[in-house]
């Protein structure tokens, strides 16, 4: 068809191929516009100094970081944050999104970052190859060629194959020159079994030579106890916080009140940066305790200890209490060791050794443990309180050691009072015979109220208190509903005369069967009258005057079958006949009229109104 | 034939019930309870412990046993055990005064301590798991009706709403009560059977001691590691061989 002159067939076939490039086009444009750019600022860095490598994203739907890796030779990159740059140059927007590292250079040399593949949006890119010079620079001053020159770290134990149990020296030694850190240091990757380390506490800072020179040199110790056998290889990363000058900033409002505080964080001409510096392992070989001259009084204790023993009082009546005090003290384990038990045999009443003192060094070096026994003679016959051992291993010796202290001779006298006594111990296996003064255990109950069997609980009590909880909520959901529908019926008078309506209608129809049973014409009609002004007036919310057959199919609407119609206005009619002709109307069929009447009532109760 | 089968299961019943209630007749627990009690009057009281296990192991139990058996233990020598069953019939009885003071005579007598709670839990032990649910069964269900009855009530709306929340406040506080007897199924508590029983760093023989308990503590039982129980007593934990341990059910 043409239209003044103009081939519309052939135009459609051109905007058709139009909106199906149009959408390639657009691809192939987004594709195109993707690009990546990186560069690292300075182009030359000293060692030790902190550059900046960025790598700037355009046009990528779904940028992802580039895969630089954490290390080239002497440089250390680490990732430190992302941004959107929005630009306006010359009127033209430029939008990249800018992922930025920083790099510190660790020793001196020239090296290359990348060529680094990077996929973006399903392309595969490629980000330049850049070298970067490091210079010795500032610190050259010191003869530094490489971090490593100006910053190290070393691990040194007390004990390199200790017993277990024993107790030593580990100690951190930080040197460093021509560079400053920071007191904040994280130490991580120490064995977490096998060994216990205490807090770290540091040592005075000082100064030490090495290799003809001098560094500071910053010391930290812990106290190690071995608790079970094996070697331990020590691999600890430290990491330190390296204080560098900031190469550029921006200008600070305090600049001009604090100008003599370039080192205060906030205020800053310095930044922290974290440097990880490789620790030299170490291997500790936990020997186990030698079982060969373990002696029997041996509980546990490992290290050089004195111990002490005092009875008190030494004077006493039979059934009076005595305390012995007994006290250990010394380098090693201390704090963890029970009492040593005393071989006082049947002669005593023995109560359970308490803890009365625990001191410790601060440095987890030394300790003190006093123990107080509370021992009560049976009878005369307790004339000492026999000697005690106690033994321990000296892992410097290699050997055990056994301090004997006592025995400690006791004067008793005749028991003062019997309250409480047992007189005669138990012999082993034998019916104790047993006689009890005084004050003692409250005597037996003499019957039980209420025997319980120990069978479980029959299953349907248990299946009742389980659902208990949760079926009582219903009361108050349902008594919700309950007022919820209450309250919409107390204000929609019409829908109470609506659901009203069936019960109004039968009973009406009750009255009708009377009527029909007792042969009474009059009221039969009056009745089926009743009957249907009360169904269609409480259903359609009439008043008594208004209910008619024509309003009642106006109101049924096109939806009502014919059928119904005829029906209802026959009834109305019959109804309206019989009454204005009392008792001269002729005898209705009964049976026939009430199937009628019910009839209607039923596909009323089915009709949309 | 339905009638038929009827009878025979009412028959069956009845003869299941008279032949239960036949072996009911054959132990008589108050009878055994008196002759123990005798025994340890005679001055044996193994024998009267022995007795009163019988009544346990013929499925008979009560708090009164309970404190017999401990009583009984205590004299047979067996402290931690005669602990064990008056740690029992406190659970039955938390404000029995005589069991209360043979607990703590016997712990005394032993050397451990009493166990200490902080105020709150200890309170909430004053009542027993039994009378904690009941209590918060009773609440929840009359702040329910009040509820109910607050929906369906027109005057008196406000008073019961009120009554419901004290009664929702109370249930909270008894279910509070009986979560604290639910932590001792968690964790039970157990009696330490051996003089100065070594709890050590590690469920390992060689491992080493980290502190000590007296004969009859009574401790929490936290951990399981094959037959080792890692156990916890004022603030300490450490591990004990199964062996060593009275466990309290």
């Amino acid at each position: 068809m043409n239209v003044r002159g103009i081939d519309t067939r052939s135009w459609a076939r051109r905007w058709a191929a139009l909106l199906v490039l149009l959408p390639a086009l657009g691809a192939g444009t987004a594709l195109a516009q993707v690009s990546v750019d990186m560069e690292i600022e300075p182009g030359v860095l000293a060692v030790g100094e902190q550059g900046e490598l960025t790598v700037a994203v355009r046009g990528a739907r779904r940028p992802v970081p580039p895969p630089l890796p954490a290390d080239v030779g002497g440089l250390q990159i680490r990732f430190s944050g992302s941004e959107q740059r929005v630009s306006i140059v010359n009127g033209r927007r430029d939008e990249a999104l800018v992922y930025r590292y920083s790099v510190i250079a660790l020793k001196e040399g020239e090296f290359r970052v990348g060529p680094i593949a990077y996929e973006l949006d399903g392309q595969r890119l490629e980000l330049p190859e850049i070298t970067v010079p490091v210079v010795p620079g500032a610190a050259a001053r010191g003869g530094v060629r490489s971090l490593s020159d100006a910053l190290f770290a070393e691990l040194r134990a007390e004990r390199t194959h200790p017993f277990v149990g024993e107790s030593f020296d580990l100690v951190l030694s930080i040197y460093f020159r021509t560079v400053n850190l920071d007191r904040d240091l994280n130490l991580t990757g120490l064995p977490e079994s096998g060994l216990q380390f205490q807090r770290w506490e540091e040592l005075p800072a000082g100064r030490e030579a090495r290799n003809d020179r001098l560094y500071e040199v910053r010391r930290f110790r812990t106290r190690v106890r071995a608790l079970a056998a094996g070697t331990y290889r020590l691999t600890p990363q430290l990491r330190v916080q390296l204080l560098i000058e900031r190469r550029e900033r921006r200008r600070q409002p305090f600049d001009d009140f604090f100008p003599g505080f370039p080192d205060l964080p906030g205020f800053g001409r310095v930044e922290r940066q974290p440097v990880d510096l490789p620790v030299s392992p170490l291997e500790i070989a936990v020997r186990p305790l030698p079982a060969e001259g373990r002696p029997a009084s041996f509980t546990g204790g490992v290290g050089r200890f004195n111990f002490d023993v005092t009875v008190e009082p030494t004077e006493l009546a039979v059934g009076d209490p005595l305390t012995v005090r007994l006290t250990i003290e010394g380098e090693g384990n201390a704090d963890a060791l029970p009492a040593p038990p005393l071989n006082i045999g049947s002669n005593f009443r023995a109560y359970e050794p308490q803890l009365a003192t625990r001191d410790s060094a601060p440095t987890g070096r030394r300790a003190r443990r006093v123990f107080e026994q509370v021992l009560i003679p049976r009878d005369e016959t307790a004339t000492e309180v026999p000697a005690v051992e106690f033994s321990y291993f000296d892992p410097r010796a290699e050997s055990y050691r056994t301090i004997v202290r006592g025995p400690f001779p006791l004067k008793l006298t005749a028991a003062t009072n019997g309250v409480g006594r047992i007189v005669a111990p138990p012999a082993p296996g034998a019916e104790p015979s047993v006689r009890v003064e005084g004050a003692d255990l409250v005597y037996l109950k003499t019957d039980v109220p209420r025997w319980r069997r120990t069978n479980p609980t029959p299953g349907y009590a248990r299946r009742f208190w389980r659902g208990y909880p949760w079926l009582m909520p219903l009361l108050p959901a349902i008594a919700f509903l309950f007022d919820v529908r209450r309250r919409a019926r107390a204000g929609d008078p019409a829908r109470v005369r609506r659901e009203r309506a069936p019960r109004a209608a039968r009973a009406g129809l009750r009255r009708a069967e009377a009527a029909a049973r007792a042969g009474d014409r009059v009221a039969f009609h009056d009745a089926v009258w009743a009957s249907l002004a009360a169904y269609f007036g409480d259903r359609l919310n009439l008043p008594p005057g208004e209910v008619a057959a024509e309003t009642v199919i106006a109101r049924a609407g096109e939806a009502a079958p014919d059928a119904w119609r005829d029906e209802v206005r026959r009834l109305f009619a019959e109804c309206m006949a019989a009454r204005y002709a009392g008792a001269g109307a002729p005898a209705p069929d009964y049976p026939a009229m009430l199937a009628r009447l019910r009839a209607v009532l039923r596909q009323s109760e089915r009709l949309k109104w | 034939m339905v009638k038929r089968v009827l009878r025979c299961m009412a028959v069956a019943t009845a003869a299941a019930a008279t032949a239960a209630r036949a072996s009911d007749a054959a132990f008589d627990p108050a009878a055994e309870f008196a002759r123990a009690r005798a025994a340890y009057d005679a001055g044996a009281p193994r024998a009267a412990a022995a007795r009163y296990e019988a009544i346990l192991a013929a499925g008979y139990d009560a708090p009164e046993l309970r404190f017999n058996l401990g009583n009984a233990r205590f004299r047979a020598g067996e402290t931690p055990e005669a602990i064990r069953q008056y740690r029992i019939a406190a659970r039955a009885r938390p404000r029995d005064p005589d069991i209360a003071k043979n607990l703590a005579y016997a712990l005394e007598q032993s050397g451990a301590a009493q166990p200490a709670l902080p105020l709150l839990r200890a309170w909430a032990r004053r009542l027993t798991a039994a009378e904690w649910r009941a209590i918060a069964a009773a609440a929840w269900g009359v702040a329910m009706l009040a509820l109910a009855a607050a929906f369906m009530g027109v005057r008196a709306r406000p008073a019961l709403r009120r009554a419901a929340a004290v009664a929702f406040a109370v249930a909270l506080i008894a279910a509070l009560g009986a979560l604290e007897w639910r932590d001792l199924a968690r964790r039970p508590e157990a009696v330490i059977a051996r003089a100065n029983a070594p709890a050590r760093f590690a469920p390992l023989d060689g491992a080493t001691v980290h502190f000590t308990l007296p004969a009859g503590s009574i401790v929490r039982v936290t951990g399981r590691d094959g037959a080792w129980r890692r156990v916890a007593l004022d603030g300490r934990e450490g591990w004990l061989p199964e062996s060593d341990l009275l466990e309290i059910p």
